[in-house]
This record gives C-alpha cells, sequence and structure tokens, in this order.
C-alpha cells in the first residue's frame, strides 16, 4: 500500500488532575488516549467510535495538533510533524483541519458569515484580497450556501446550515484531510443526511481524506472505510466497516453495535439483547487487566490480571481481547 | 377508554415578533398500558404539547382546545389543582433529569419530599418508597445512594433516579421527553430496557417523544408523525414501518442510514421546517415535498381516516398514490 497521508504511533495523552483552591497540586494524571496507532491514506474514510468518554476527541485535537501529546509521534506525508512549530506547524495547518459538533460556537456572532468563513484564511495570509473572496464563494458554493447569505449573522442560520458555515471554513483552506467530530451529531435526520452527501460528495470532488468521529454507529458505517473502536483511550477493535460491523470479535463492539436501535419494529421485537450493564469506569483509576473486563459479557477470571495487545489477522482484521467472539 | 384525551390543542406563544402557534389543532389519545411514541424534528411542538399537558407552560403561552385525564379537563384547571395531579396523577421525565433534580439536596430527601407531597404517610415509610423506587429502576445499593447528591452520579443514573422521582406515586399518566437523546447507545439502551420493564409492570399510559424511529420501532405501540405543529400521520407502529403514508414519514425512514445501506446515496428531504411565525397557507410540508400539488398550496389538508384501523393521514395525495409509494419504499428496503 502506498505511504499513508497521517500516520500516528503511540499517540498518547493525559491530564493533570489537579487538588487545591490556591496551591494546585497534581495528584493524579488522566490518560485520556493511551498508545493509539493510526494510519490514513489519500481518499479514504477513517472512523473513530466509542462511548463518551473514550478520547476520541482528545485523539482528534492532538492528531491536528491542537492538543500537546505526552508521547508517540504524527507523521504528515512521511515527515514527522509531532514537534514542530512556526511556519511548518501553521503549513501542517493548512492541509489538516478540523470541523466540530457546534461549529457556531467557534464563531464570533457579530462577524458576517462570509468574514468567520475569510478568517482561516486570513490568519494564514493566503491569498490576495481578490483571492481570497474568490476562494470564500467557491467554498460557500460548494457546501450548498448562497450568496446572498454571505453578509448574514451565525444566529440567523438553522442547525444544518450551521454545519454548512462549519464545513465551508475547513474547505475554503483546501485542505487534504478533514477531521470531523460529532459532524452531524446534533443534527435531525431529515438534515443529517443533507450534511452526510455533502461529506461524501466533497470527498469525491475534492479528493479529501476525513477522520470522522460520530456516536451514530449508522452513519459510521455509511461513511467509513475502516472503523476503530475506543475503549478507555485505547483501540479495542479496528478493521473495515464490513469485518466490524458484520463480524465484531471483540465483545465490546459487539455489545456497541447490538445497543443500537432497529427503525424496524418487526426485528426490533425479535432481536436477541444483551444490554451493557453499567457505566464506563473512570480513567482516572482504570481497571486492572483488560480494562473492558468489569462489564465484560464472556470476561474469564485471567482477564482482570491479563492486558490483552492488540493483534491482528492476515485480513488486517484487529482485536484486542483474549476469548475472541467467534466470526 | 382512553386514559389522555387530546382535542384540537391549539398551543401559542406571545413573542416580540408576534404569536408563534407551537401547537396548531393537535388531537391524539392513549389508554392505559400503551405507549404512544411522538416524533418529528427539532421545533415542531413535541415539548410545547408535553408542557401543555401537564400544566408547565411559561406565562407567555396560551392553550386553547381540551386535554381530558380520564373523565377530567385539564384545559382551564387552577394552578392549585394541576400541581395537585403534576407528581401524582401525572408525572414528565427530561432529557437533562436536572429539570427535575435539585443539585443542592440529596436524592433522599427529594424523593422523600416528593412521596410526602402527595401521600400522607410517615417519613419512615417515605423512606422505604423511595428505596424500594431506586431499587426498581436498576440503581444498585439504594440505601447509599439516598445520601447521594444528583451531580455524584453518572449520567444514566441520574436518568434512573429522575425516572425512579416520576413513579414514586404510581401515576396514570407518565410523559417522557427525549428521554434518550443526551445519552450514549449503551445508557441509551439500558434505559430503554427499563421501559420496557415499566410498561409491563406499571398499567400507566406512556406519552414517548423522540426524535429517533429507531427508538419508536424499539418502544411504542402507536405512533403520531408531527410536522410543523401539526400531526401528519397518525398509525400503530407495525403500520407505520409497513404502509407509511405520508411524504414526510417516507422521507425520514428514507433518509435512515441504518435502513438504507444499499442506497448510492442518502435519501435527503431538501430545505428546513418552515417558521411557525409565519406558517404557509397549505399544506406545511408543501415547500419540500416532492409531490406537491396546487391544492397543497392552498388547502391544509384534513387528518383522515386511511380506512386501517386507527391509522390517518394528512394529505391531498390519493390513497392509491400513497399506498403504492408507501409499498415502494419498505419493498426497497427489505430488498
Ligand atoms: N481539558 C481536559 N482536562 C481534563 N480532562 C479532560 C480534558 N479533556 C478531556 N478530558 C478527559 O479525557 C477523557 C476523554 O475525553 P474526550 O476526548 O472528550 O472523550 P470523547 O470525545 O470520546 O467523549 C475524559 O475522561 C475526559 O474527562
Ligand atoms: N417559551 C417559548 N417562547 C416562544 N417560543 C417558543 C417557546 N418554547 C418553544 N417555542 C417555539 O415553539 C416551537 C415548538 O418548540 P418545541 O415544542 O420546543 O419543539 P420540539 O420539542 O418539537 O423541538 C418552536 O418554534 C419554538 O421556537
Ligand atoms: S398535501 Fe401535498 S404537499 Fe402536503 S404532503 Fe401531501 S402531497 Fe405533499
Ligand atoms: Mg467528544
Ligand atoms: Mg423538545
Amino acid at each position: 500500500m502506498s505511504e499513508p497521508i497521517l500516520r500516528a504511533t503511540g499517540v498518547t495523552i493525559g491530564f493533570p488532575v489537579t487538588r487545591g483552591i490556591i496551591f494546585q497540586r497534581e495528584v493524579g494524571r488522566v490518560q485520556a488516549v493511551d498508545g493509539v496507532d493510526l494510519e490514513l491514506h489519500a481518499g479514504e474514510t477513517l472512523a473513530i467510535v466509542g462511548e463518551s468518554g473514550c478520547g476520541k476527541t482528545t485523539l482528534a485535537r492532538g492528531l491536528v495538533r491542537l492538543q500537546s501529546i505526552d508521547a508517540g509521534t504524527i507523521e504528515y506525508l512521511g515527515e514527522d510533524i509531532t514537534r514542530r512549530s512556526g511556519r511548518g506547524l501553521t503549513d501542517f495547518r493548512r492541509q489538516v483541519t478540523m470541523i466540530f459538533q457546534d461549529p457556531i460556537a467557534s464563531l464570533d456572532p457579530r462577524m458576517r458569515i462570509g468574514q468567520s468563513v475569510q478568517e482561516p484564511l486570513d490568519i494564514h495570509g493566503i491569498g490576495t484580497p481578490v483571492e481570497r473572496k474568490r476562494r470564500v464563494q467557491e467554498a460557500m458554493e460548494r457546501v450548498g450556501l448562497n450568496p446572498e447569505h454571505y453578509n448574514r449573522f451565525p444566529h440567523e442560520f438553522s442547525g444544518g446550515q450551521r454545519q454548512r458555515i462549519g464545513i465551508a471554513r475547513a474547505v475554503v483552506m483546501e485542505p487534504r484531510v478533514i477531521v470531523c467530530d460529532e459532524p452531524v451529531s446534533a443534527l435531525d435526520v431529515s438534515v443529517q443526511a443533507q450534511i452526510v452527501n455533502l461529506l461524501e460528495d466533497l470527498q469525491r470532488d475534492l479528493g479529501l481524506s476525513y477522520i470522522v468521529i460520530a456516536h451514530d454507529l449508522d452513519v459510521v458505517r455509511r461513511l467509513a472505510d475502516r472503523v476503530k473502536v475506543m475503549y478507555l483511550g485505547r483501540v479495542v477493535e479496528e478493521g473495515t466497516g464490513e469485518q466490524v460491523y458484520t463480524a465484531p470479535r471483540h465483545p465490546y463492539s459487539s455489545a456497541l453495535l447490538a445497543a443500537r436501535p432497529v427503525a424496524d419494529p418487526v426485528r426490533a421485537r425479535s432481536q436477541q439483547r444483551i444490554v451493557l450493564e453499567g457505566d464506563v469506569p473512570s480513567p482516572l483509576n482504570p481497571p486492572s487487566g483488560c480494562r473492558f473486563h468489569p462489564r465484560c459479557p464472556v470476561a474469564q477470571p485471567s482477564c482482570a490480571q491479563e492486558d490483552p495487545r492488540l493483534e491482528h489477522a492476515a485480513d488486517g482484521h484487529g482485536w484486542a481481547c483474549a476469548y475472541p467472539l467467534e466470526p | 377508554m382512553a386514559l389522555l384525551t387530546v382535542e384540537n390543542l391549539r398551543t401559542t406563544f406571545r413573542t416580540d415578533d408576534g404569536p408563534v402557534g407551537a401547537v396548531d389543532g393537535v388531537s391524539l389519545s392513549v389508554d392505559a398500558g400503551q405507549v404512544l411514541g411522538i416524533v418529528g424534528e427539532s421545533g415542531c411542538g413535541k415539548s410545547a404539547m408535553s408542557l401543555s399537558i401537564m400544566g408547565l407552560l411559561p406565562k407567555s403561552a396560551m392553550v386553547e382546545g381540551s386535554i381530558r385525564l380520564g373523565d377530567r379537563e385539564l384545559v382551564g384547571l387552577p394552578g392549585g389543582e394541576l400541581r395537585r395531579l403534576r407528581g401524582a396523577e401525572m408525572a414528565m421525565i427530561f432529557q437533562d433529569p436536572m429539570t427535575s433534580l435539585n443539585p443542592v439536596m440529596t436524592i433522599g430527601w427529594q424523593l422523600v419530599e416528593a412521596v410526602r407531597l402527595h401521600q400522607k404517610v410517615s417519613k419512615a415509610e417515605a423512606r422505604r418508597l423511595a428505596i424500594e423506587g431506586l431499587a426498581a429502576v436498576g440503581i444498585p445499593s439504594p440505601e447509599d445512594r439516598l445520601r447521594s447528591y444528583p451531580l455524584e452520579l453518572s449520567g444514566g443514573m441520574r436518568q434512573r433516579v429522575m425516572i425512579a422521582m416520576a413513579l414514586l406515586n404510581r401515576p396514570r399518566l407518565l410523559i417522557a421527553d427525549e428521554p434518550t437523546t443526551a445519552l450514549d447507545v449503551t445508557t441509551q439502551a439500558q434505559i430503554l430496557e427499563l421501559m420496557r420493564e415499566l410498561r409491563r409492570e406499571v398499567d400507566a399510559a406512556i406519552v414517548l417523544i423522540t426524535h429517533d424511529l429507531g427508538v419508536v420501532a424499539e418502544l411504542c405501540d402507536e405512533v403520531a408523525v408531527m410536522y410543523a405543529g401539526r400531526v401528519v400521520e397518525r398509525a400503530t407502529v407495525d403500520e407505520l414501518f409497513a404502509r407509511p403514508q405520508h411524504p414526510y414519514t417516507w422521507g425520514l425512514l428514507a433518509s435512515l442510514p441504518g435502513r438504507n445501506l444499499a442506497s448510492e446515496r442518502l435519501h435527503q428531504i431538501p430545505g428546513s421546517p418552515p417558521s411557525l411565525l409565519r406558517p404557509p397557507a397549505g399544506c406545511r410540508f408543501a415547500a419540500r415535498c416532492p409531490f406537491v400539488m396546487d391544492v397543497c398550496r392552498d388547502d391544509p389538508p384534513p387528518l383522515t381516516p386511511t380506512g386501517r384501523g386507527t391509522a390517518a393521514v394528512a394529505c391531498h395525495l390519493a390513497q392509491d398514490v400513497r399506498d403504492r409509494e408507501g409499498a415502494r419504499l419498505s419493498g426497497e428496503e427489505r430488498a
């Protein structure tokens, strides 16, 4: 296979846990992301799924260098950019951009939409004023925003239109990679479909690569070529969408998939349910052995001691479980 | 007999820009032991309707029409009487449990108060009921939890405490407004499982409000689809999924990624819902409807029985067209 666009190796990100009001002292560290490897190839979509708090956003922010990492490396087109700064970092950020669940939260409410879309170009000093204007118009058109919207303010837009603005801000940079953190989670189904289609169109027309984080597993199935399932900061299963969805080997992936409500009353009534009990444990104090063992429906005594490593089959499908499910 | 009967309900908010008709002539009913699902996208009036039933609207709202709980009319009932009914005869659970829970009081204190507000029992008896209530919703070591504060619990546990509180006085009507929307799928599955059990054990009528057709399919007996303040389609859950009748319902079903894996491109409903400040004259879906005809823009289609059970639809399309399109849609998915 060709050289990946983006490669992360052993990425580990922790946050200090502090006590005290005036003299804050560090009493521990939350390991939000713990040794994650990842490769993203040109034109593909890689999805990251898992319950809230498992480290998806932290990993994404680390990958685009919005969050410093404690250990590991990030390579862009074969070059190590983990510790780049200044000009080199700016260049990287032009090519790897990010969109968020609520793009409006990051917009200045007093700035007109056109200016907001242009802002990243201004920040990076890209093009002449005339060129910037042209690129903004192109980007807005591409994402289905009307040129008349140029002079409006963020609050005048509905959820779907807001997400289009967020996407326009990302594509105006003409990036190669977009990291999308929960891009459709706040949207109603009818609008969600518009944004899913838009992301697919942009990928095809602009040759983009995506990393998509989403908690809607059906949306992920639609968009992703490959999927990684995370639990408490670690990747517990990875493979093609087909591998992970139709033949999950890790009991956590299987339980996550089984928890999806089925939009078919006849199937919903007949479905066997294994409801995953309890909550995700605190990452401050992760369980011993396999981190999933306290909730695992097939755990054996040894699971409380031995921490399984992510192992791969010949077809690339990988799982971190000592007692994997039959395919 | 229906436990809850809503007839021609109109809920209007007075705002600086003019009146907002959040609920515009909605009629529906639910029997004891049944779950009625209300689906529709955000802003279509689902919460305004449930708050109208509970008598929890702000002063800026005006409610017209009829809401009957058993044979008692709720519209126009004095505030004091509504308060007595709330928490006793009818209860509501919300997307955000902190809507009903007080962050600075222990869970035990809140549950005991909720019991004693409506039942003449000793503190000890109220405490026993509170522990029983927490156990019934699957909270581990319920006695210890009485001493906890709401924010010490996880989101899913807080949701359970709120459900326990709503059920303490054995209400006859339970309204659940997006109870799982903010939760992870795993926690959602736990809460849905809990609601399924409750439905078997308490003989209450449940109104479940959601924007998720998957949740409807999992839990409801009957469904009302709302669009821009109105009910556009009503049917049993099996009928709705097997023979959907309204173009909006078709659009919703076709845009679900999980039901349409094989389609090259996900169906999308163009545009967005109309403003309820100045809603269009005829069918409110007309601007987004692929089947729109001239009559649709002028005359609002009335909710009319389809002839199959209790099903009804508000659409000017001829019945045979609706049957054909609806069948095609569910046929395609099965294929
Ligand atoms: N800025 C921060 N400071 C301290 N802890 C954080 C911070 N951001 C995230 N965390 C913790 O890191 C873990 C992973 O969080 P996050 O990456 O947001 O998860 P996800 O996006 O999967 O929901 C959580 O336990 C969260 O509480
Ligand atoms: N307190 C209020 N004042 C004015 N308008 C309101 C108020 N509450 C809701 N609305 C409006 O009423 C309509 C229906 O809202 P709501 O019932 O909350 O919808 P849903 O619950 O279906 O998302 C929306 O247009 C909303 O903006
Ligand atoms: S009444 Fe007309 S516009 Fe409305 S849903 Fe039916 S066909 Fe479409
Ligand atoms: Mg996140
Ligand atoms: Mg609502």
